[in-house]
């Protein structure tokens, strides 16, 4: 079976570039997350049907999910495994991951949004970050028994605002960087490099540009709201620092 | 004697609240003393390791770990197995599903500039298109069969709160470059229309683009919205929303002649706007549409080019009938108007006189006839015939093998939506008539999908004489049963 997909830019340096086996991390009627090579950290690369929340690691499928094997291997212009089914997926084309642009801080659109989603995090620990100091940041990382731990959305949703808000997210980023590959899930891990580099799922974008976060509280049961929550904290703190 | 047990499972992937949850009903569970079902992450692992639970070595983040102590063996494999039974029935939808908007305002209230269209079976339209106005975006309402108090009352709603109703049955559209419905891969442009009439807006349209002139906008505003009940209301309004748009440097209306008093109110509002308006009302004395688009061209101060077209093989035998079988009903019209000057009274499914209706399923009585397969006496349970071209081609077969046949006339409309390759059904039929001559317009977009030239090319090979303008084919069709 060849299944033709649509893949983020991200992942075009592992579908091209030699061949790597890779493990399944898990699946779903929507998603397939693999992780590719023995690197460290580990690289996760998505399967994802055209329904599912766009990641930037991943390659969108339209067409139903093939069961995955238990080996793959990430290379050579696809992703390929031979059991239960011969299956190859190859990118027929590359598209550019959502990212943040500079943006004016919304937190009382926010505030007002997400007042009472449940984020899966107490709130005592996500006030700890507006403090911006690595211990903080320890205190959230891999925090939540999930797939991504909601400890791990708060923070992916802190550095995406404090980017498009011009704060400085301090020790925060620097913790994030040097220990989410260890502290973590690989796929939580993965997700959190890219908020690093302001990469993010679409329906961050109108929570941060123009304080509308009802996409974003539908991703996930609780993962969308962490991520708003996280969010609204760098905007606060912004608010804050430009009134001060 | 309290019991431990302590399982890693690699590859087995769950989202936070499923996770929780599996948690809470294993702690619940009679004789469970503590339990706890996480990733393995290393603020999870001192959780672990705080509530006294032994980890195998080598436990990492990728891993599921099961953790359950209980009073006895009993009650930990009561525990296992309800461990075992919720993960199983967990709705494996995983942590980045979402769930869908459920009805037009809330897909809507997320966005800041957006246009609803509505396409569900006419009786339903209208609560679907008030959904979109009370969410304050505009739409467009591709759907027939909604009754004409519903129109008025979506297009007084709009009004009030200055949006716009495009339709209902409103067949395409052009928006923010964005084509909707039936619609042509157009380059943007100076020009601006307002379409009572979707196959005629196609026609201009593709002119126009020909011409190498592209569009703004084209807002279809519904067949009936110049009719004397619904007072052009969408269509002042199309007309105003274009005129506040620095894109646009001439609106262009396009519609059958409407009753003199919307006619009246149409030129009256064109008079208050500081764009320039053409109107391009096709009827009896008036210009047609390609002559009205040779007047946008002069106006714009644009070279009116020829028309691309092709020769075909002329007529053989001694038929004497005209034929036109259309899937577009204003190209329809617009080639009964030309004809009815030149040879007499037209029949049809849709006549410009009620005297000269004829049964388009009837068989023929040799009369000159042009039938529309695009009206909703064809269309009911079936495509249009733009998608599903087979109705017309039987047709073509039986009016191309009638001995009293010297012509047939045929639309050809490309675009988006429409059939993927018409001319490739259509040649074959074609080819092998020997008598009649088959004429075709093909209304199609340089850059349309199937490939304007080349669908004209297939048709040429075939045998038909090809035009780019409706109008002009009409002429020709004329001029061929004239010349016997």
């Amino acid at each position: 079976m060849h299944i033709r997909g649509a893949a983020g830019s991200a992942v075009q340096d592992l579908l091209e570039g030699p061949s790597q086996r890779a493990s399944v991390l898990g699946a779903g009627p929507r998603a397939i997350y693999l992780a590719v090579g023995r690197g460290t950290p580990q690289r996760v690369l998505a399967i994802l049907t055209a329904d599912a929340v766009r990641l930037p690691c991943a390659v969108v499928v339209n067409a139903p999910l093939p069961q995955p094997g238990p080996v793959a291997t990430v290379g050579d212009g696809a992703v390929r495994w031979d059991r239960p089914a011969c299956v190859t997926i190859t990118a027929a084309r590359y598209w550019p991951p959502a990212r943040v642009r500079p943006a004016a801080p919304r937190a009382l659109a926010l505030r007002a949004a997400i007042d009472r989603a449940d984020t899966g995090v107490a709130d005592d620990l996500v006030r700890a970050l507006g403090r911006r100091t690595a211990a903080a940041a320890r205190a959230l990382l891999g925090r939540g028994p999930g797939l991504t731990p909601a400890g791990d959305d708060v923070l992916a949703g802190f550095l995406l605002g404090a980017r498009a808000y011009g704060l400085d997210a301090g020790p925060v980023r620097a913790t994030v960087a040097a220990t989410a590959g260890a502290a973590t899930t690989a796929l939580s891990a993965q997700l959190l490099r890219h908020a690093l580099a302001g990469e993010c799922v679409p329906e961050v974008l109108p929570a941060l540009e123009r304080g509308r976060p009802a996409a974003l509280l539908r991703v996930g049961h609780t993962s969308g709201a962490a991520l708003a929550r996280g969010l609204l904290l760098a905007a606060e703190l912004s608010e804050r620092t430009a009134a001060a | 004697m309290p019991v431990e047990h302590v399982e890693t499972r690699a590859g087995s992937y769950a989202d936070s609240v499923t996770l929780m949850q599996v948690s809470t009903r294993v702690t619940a569970a009679a004789g469970v003393e503590r339990a706890m079902v996480a990733m393995g992450t290393a603020l999870n692992l001192d959780l672990l390791t705080g509530m006294g639970f032994a980890l195998p070595p080598g436990t990492g983040p990728n891993d599921l770990v099961v953790a359950v102590r209980a009073e006895d063996e009993a009650a930990l494999a009561l525990a296992l197995e309800t461990v075992a039974g919720a993960l199983a029935a967990r709705p494996v939808t995983g942590s980045f599903a979402t769930s869908p908007p459920r009805t037009v305002g809330a897909a809507l209230r997320e966005r800041d500039r957006a246009i609803a269209l509505v396409s569900v079976p006419g009786p339903h339209a209208f609560a679907e298109a008030m959904d979109a106005l009370d969410a304050d975006t505009d739409v467009m309402i591709f759907s027939d069969n909604v009754p004409v108090e519903q129109e008025i009352r979506l297009k007084d709603v709009a009004a009030e709160r200055g949006l716009l109703v495009l339709g209902p049955d409103c067949g395409t559209a052009v928006v923010a470059g964005i084509g909707l419905g039936f619609s042509h891969t157009l380059r943007p442009g100076p020009v601006g229309i307002v379409a009572a009439s979707g196959t005629g807006a196609q026609q201009v349209l593709c002119l126009l683009d020909a011409a190498g002139v592209g569009v703004s906008a084209a807002l279809g505003v519904g067949g009936r919205d110049l009719s004397a009940a619904v007072g052009a209301r969408s269509t002042l309004a199309a007309m105003s929303a274009l005129d506040s748009d620095p894109g646009t440097d001439l609106i262009v209306v396009i519609s059958k002649p409407p009753a003199a008093a919307v006619a009246e109110a149409v030129r009256a509002h064109a008079a208050t706007l500081g764009t320039p308006v053409r109107l391009a009302l096709l009827g009896p004395g008036n210009p047609d549409l390609t002559a009205a688009t040779e007047q946008v061209l002069t106006d714009l101060g644009v070279a009116v080019p020829d028309w691309p077209a092709l020769p075909g093989r002329p007529p053989a035998g001694d038929g004497t009938a005209l034929v036109g079988l259309f899937s577009g009903g204003t190209l329809c019209d617009e080639a009964m108007l030309i004809a009815a000057d030149r040879l007499g009274p037209i029949a049809s499914n849709i006549p410009l006189r009620p005297e000269d209706r004829t049964d388009p399923r009837a068989p023929w009585d040799g009369r000159h006839v042009m039938i529309d397969f695009g009206d909703d006496e064809l269309t009911a349970g079936r495509p249009h015939p733009m998608i599903d071209p087979s109705l017309r081609t039987e047709r073509l077969a039986a009016a191309g093998a009638d001995p009293r046949t010297r012509v047939v006339l045929l639309d050809v409309v490309l675009g988006h939506g429409a059939h993927p390759d018409p001319a490739g059904e259509l040649a074959p039929v074609i080819a092998a008539l020997d008598g009649p001559a088959v004429v075709a317009c093909v209304v199609g977009a340089e850059r349309d999908p199937q490939d304007r030239r080349a669908q004209m090319r297939v048709l040429h090979e075939a045998g038909a004489h090809v035009f780019t303008s409706n109008a002009a084919a009409a002429r020709y069709a004329c001029d061929l049963i004239e010349a016997r």
